[in-house]
């Protein structure tokens, strides 16, 4: 059987306890205590789901914050990005800052911004535009691109503490290109190092490129 | 270093796959999650997967992905396995299970009882074990029921059975893979088997 879902509009401040919807649109603040599913969340202000979030499209302005999985097609965001667990999608463009504790994984990944996560970031096509600190266990993929934003230079100078580069346990992937990036291990078959990068071990398998700014402890062609 | 494991360097060069499409792969749900071991190194920390199992998916993968879309193999190749079952005589025909087998345990069955996966998974399970020697044809029923009653419990996560014997006896349990179990000394373990491989083996038949 399929059943219409609902088009919801919620406006101001509203508490829900989710569900199954068709276009969820929200302006203002609103909160949901379980699971919500819908076709398209749309929202400009605050959102925060005590449990998962199924979307097949979001769109966002402003801060959301999803308890449970985020699972679904193309994201695109502005603003602030937490999840207490993992995103599993198509795209996720944002700029922002996003924030998860498990794996974040979609064919492709465009971030302008920063980045915490404890788990695997894995797509396809990844690019991060750091804007500031970012942190990851492990980046991998096909083709990844890691850059600073310029302009950051001068902010690192004066506030040398919060320098905008990525530490990395591991990046891996087919072809990187990476700067200011910390990581204990770079491997890929065609590395190219910006400037910046401090990399423990370096295992390529084609070709490598270093910038005379990129540091390396030992390189193996693999 | 455990031969039954191959890490993710020796894997991309055995089948020539790329960094990108083993993890596509992986986002796609086409290699479980469970089977990214991760282990220390000299290098520091290392991936690693069980041998056999992600050899045998890959070389799936590969002979089946110009044919069907990734989605569509996801599906097929999901733990679950929803949805593929077979009646008794078409599963008979397969020749998975010699029918003199499905005669003896399963002779109240009616020919056009329809099996599900997981109870094909068993049937062909105790042939293996009746081949390889480590169980007599009357010790069948006894593991079937004990399948029947368990392995559900485990909801897909990976579980190795194992076949015991005291004084010839034999007895079967299910633990969760990984699982160090150990005797006393009158008991001797006849073997241990990953139901992962078999779920293989069956899907490969099936499929």
């Amino acid at each position: 059987m399929v059943e219409a879902l609902p088009n919801v509009r919620l406006v101001g401040d509203s508490e829900t306890i989710g569900g199954r919807f068709g276009r969820l649109r929200i302006t203002g603040d609103a909160k949901f205590a379980g699971d919500v599913t819908c076709d398209l969340f749309a929202l400009t202000g605050t959102a925060q789901v005590s449990g998962g979030l199924a979307m097949k499209s979001m769109s966002f302005t402003g801060d959301v914050k999803v308890e449970g999985p985020l699972h679904g097609g193309n994201l695109k965001g502005t603003g602030e990005l937490l999840l207490k667990s993992g995103f599993r999608g198509e795209e996720l463009r944002l700029l922002g800052s996003l924030t998860a504790s498990e794996a974040v994984e979609a064919e492709r990944i465009s971030l302008r911004g920063a980045l915490q996560s404890p788990g695997l970031v894995n797509a396809d096509e990844l690019t991060i535009r750091m804007h500031g600190p970012s942190r990851a266990k492990e980046i991998a993929g096909g083709s990844l691109t890691i850059r600073r934003s310029r302009g950051m230079a001068l902010k690192d100078l004066i506030r040398s503490s919060h320098r905008s580069e990525l530490m990395a346990e591991l990046i891996e992937g087919d072809d990187l290109y990476i700067e200011y990036v910390r990581a204990d291990v770079v491997r890929g078959n065609k590395i190219s190092l910006g400037p910046g990068c401090v990399i423990g071990r370096v295992e390529y398998r084609h070709t490598i490129q270093k910038h005379a700014k990129a540091k390396t402890g030992t390189e193996v062609r693999v | 270093m455990d031969s039954d494991l191959i890490s993710k360097k020796e894997l991309l060069d055995v089948t020539g796959i790329s960094y990108g499409q083993l993890y596509r792969w992986k986002r796609k749900q086409l290699i479980p999650e469970a089977w990214f071991i991760r282990k220390s190194a000299y290098t520091g920390q290392e991936t690693f997967f069980p041998r056999e199992l992600i050899l045998s998916r890959i070389d799936k993968i590969l002979n089946l992905k110009d044919d069907v879309s990734l989605d569509e193999l996801a599906e097929r190749l999901s733990g679950q396995m929803a949805g593929l079952e077979l009646r008794k005589r078409d599963f008979l025909k397969l020749g998975i299970v010699s029918a003199d087998l499905l005669k003896r345990w399963a002779a109240k069955d009616d020919d056009e009882r329809i099996y599900a996966f997981e109870e094909m998974l068993f049937f062909q399970t105790a042939e293996a074990l009746l081949r390889a020697g480590t169980l007599q044809m009357e010790e069948g029923g006894a593991l079937l029921a004990m399948l029947n009653e368990h392995y559900a419990k485990f909801k897909g996560q990976p579980c190795d059975l194992i076949v015991f014997r005291r004084m010839g006896a034999a007895s079967f349990a299910l633990v969760e893979s990984e699982t160090e179990l150990y005797f006393d000394g009158g008991i001797k373990a006849a073997a241990r088997l990953a139901m992962s491989g078999q779920v293989e083996q069956l899907k490969g038949m099936l499929v």
